[in-house]
Order: structure tokens, then sequence, then C-alpha cells
């Protein structure tokens, strides 16, 4: 029987670190939590990280202040999760526009924001077209959905979009882009009722 | 004929004499005004009295010389030696610093399904088979990797199970029909996924 961890690493040696990471970062009801996830091109599970929830007291709140927001998304919890991964992704993929500019600069590698779409479909896949939104794409990373919404760093270059979809097209052909997110938030989810 | 009038009548017939008046013309210098304009400065803010402040204990009033702070370079003031001056740290009593930590659970990741939706809607050319009326489709499902395929008739989704050490990449769509008549059971059908 194989190890966690020995199964992992072997998913990753196939895929030839072919891999997507997933993020999600969540404060509900003044309770943070978050989970990454990374998958090879098929979606198969390669790393699996999450915290256990963080209940600011009221003392940390007026402490913290303001910051207290950002400081718990950012610098705690992505920054734990990001740190603990040991298979780096091709790309780091989030949901929350927030998350974009500390995904890139704590993951140290590329990162993108994506989300669904209801625009019709771009004429082929690979197709990159730039909304009135700035800095705000639609690509379309295969020939059976919707474009998604897509939007880089600031500060990053066009050719980085280019570049990039060459990357999600590739990974579009054996997996759906946004069905990793679900699972992360499955696993949250059964996480909590634990 | 006044007595004026009948003097310079003789004198004008019988002397040739004509009276000359005088007449001094005075000329108004006119007045000049400039055009330079005078820029009254009023001082908008109010006169700042500096108040002495009132030190927090936090060794700042050990280090002073008649209510004065110095640098450490300075390190004598009328002949008074000026101690070093550094802030530290305040400590709250019953608070700590906010933690988090990154579990890793990956089984939990491989144990949970992939979610794939139905692509119906996005197919622009449907299989022509007589006699049978497409119902879902969905895609890319890499075939030989597959464990376990489930449909979830509440939400109209495919939930699947791939085998972690499977070495196969190779993306393929399936298609749920039914065959137009009475008494005949939905079938699965697999296509190229291209």
């Amino acid at each position: 029987m194989l190890s966690e961890r020995r199964i992992g690493r072997k998913v990753s040696q196939m895929a030839g670190n072919n891999s997507l990471g997933y993020v999600i970062v969540e404060g509900m009801e003044g309770q943070f939590r978050g989970a990454s996830l990374v998958v090879d091109f098929r979606g198969i599970p390669m790393d699996f990280r999450y915290t256990d929830p963080i209940r600011p007291s009221k003392l940390e709140r007026i402490l913290y202040g303001s910051a207290l927001d950002v400081y718990l998304r950012e610098e705690l919890i992505l920054e734990s999760l990001l740190s603990a991964v040991e298979t780096k992704p091709l790309v780091w993929v989030c949901r929350e526009g927030d998350l974009l500019q500390p995904l890139k600069t704590i993951g140290k590698g590329k990162a993108i924001f994506l989300a669904p779409s209801n625009s019709a479909p771009l004429e082929a896949a690979g197709e990159v077209e730039a909304t009135g939104e700035a800095g705000i794409y639609m690509l379309q990373a295969d020939s059976l959905s919707a474009p998604l919404r897509a939007s880089l760093p600031s500060g990053s270059r066009p050719e980085e979009m280019q570049e990039l979809s060459r990357i999600l097209v590739e990974a579009a052909e054996t997996m759906e882009l946004l069905e990793p997110f679900g699972r992360i938030q499955k696993a949250l989810t059964s996480l909590g009722e634990e | 004929m006044s007595f004026q009038g009948l003097k310079d009548y003789f004198s004008r017939h019988f002397l040739g004499r004509v009276k000359v008046y005088s007449y001094l013309w005075t000329f108004e210098v006119p007045q000049t005004v400039s055009l330079r304009r005078v820029v009254e400065t009023h001082p908008v803010r109010t006169s700042i009295r500096v108040l002495s402040a009132a030190l927090l204990p936090l060794e700042g009033l050990r280090c002073h010389n008649k209510e004065f702070r110095f640098p450490a370079h300075m390190v004598r003031v009328y002949g008074e030696k000026v101690r070093s001056y550094a802030p530290r740290e305040i400590v709250v009593r019953g608070f700590s610093p906010l933690r988090v930590v990154a579990l890793q659970d990956l089984k939990r990741a491989m144990l949970l399904p992939l979610e794939k939706e139905n692509r119906l809607a996005w197919l622009k050319e449907r299989p022509q088979k007589t006699g049978e009326l497409i119902l879902a489709w969905f895609g890319p499902i890499i075939e030989e990797a597959l464990v376990k395929l489930v449909l979830n008739k509440q939400r109209g989704t495919l939930l699947i199970w791939y085998n972690p050490h499977s070495r196969h990449f190779l993306a393929r769509s399936l298609y749920l029909y039914r065959r137009l008549g009475p008494r005949q059971k939905p079938g699965w059908q697999w296509v190229d996924w291209r």
C-alpha cells in the first residue's frame, strides 16, 4: 500500500509536473479558513492542504483593526498554505480577485484569476479577448463551454496571458478548469462537519 | 460803455495799442495707478502651541535631560550622560499572536469525486443516430483511468473517481442517450473528445 505522499509524488512524475494549483480562502461569520489543491492535468489530486478555522477574538479584532482581514487571508492563511505545498504547480488559480496579487508574490510563480461567465463562446479554443474592464480577459479554454473570465496580477505583460492561455488550454483538453474549486469546497465542508 | 472800455477804444485808435491778455493754461497731470497687485499674506493655520507630552512608561522617561529625549549618539548634554532609548514590545497578558498551521490530507482529496457538468448545450454537432435522443454530454474523461462513474440525477452531473496510479491521459466524451420507443432504457456511449 503506497503512502499518500508517495501517491502524490508518483502522480507528479507521471504528469511530468503538469499541474495546476487551486486556492480558496474564505471568511464567513467571523471565521476564516483556507485550502489548496494541486491537481494534474486530469484533475487527479497531487497535494491537498487546509487550515483549521480561525475565529479572531474581540481583543484581536480591536488590536488588528481594519488590517485583520488582509492579515488573516494573505499573511497567515495563504502564506501558510503555499509554503506547505510540496508539489509546486505550473500556475496558481484563484477565484477571488483579492488573492491574485498575493498569490503571485507568495507563490513565486504564475497566478491567474478564473471565474465562469455567461458570455457566448469565442470562435476557437485558445482564443483570448480583452473585455471593457481593465485587466480582464475572456478565455476560451475549450470548445464545449462558455469562455472564462480571466485576470492577471497587475503589472503583467500581455504575452503572459498568451503563455497562460496555452497552459490552460492544454489542461482543458483533459479536465474542467473550474471543477477543482468545487472539490475544495466539499473537502472544507466535510472537515467542518467533523 | 464803461470807463475801461472807453480807455481801450481811444488807446487802440490814437495810440495803436491793443490790450494783450495773458492766459495761464494749467495742465492737470493724469493720475497713474500701478497695475501691480499687492498680495497680503495671512497665515491660515492657527498658532501652534507645543504642550509637554505625557510619555508612557516605555523606558522613555529614563533617558532624558530637562524632559527632552536625545539620540543615543548625543552622549553628553550639558555635561549629563544621556542613556540610549529603545522602545520595547508591549506585552498584553492573555493575548498571543494569531497563528495558522497548514495540514495535509491528500487521502480526503483522493476520495472526493470529480464532478463533470453536462455540456450538451455547448455541443455544435451532435451524432446523428436515428431513433436516439441524447440526454447529456460529459467530458473530457480519461476512460482508461476510470474507477467509478455515478450519475447525479438531482444535479444532472457525472461523478467520477479516477485511479491515481493510472498513466493514461487520453480524453474521451461520454454521452447519455435514450432510444425512442416504449420501454427503452437509457444507455451510455463513449466517443472521441474531439
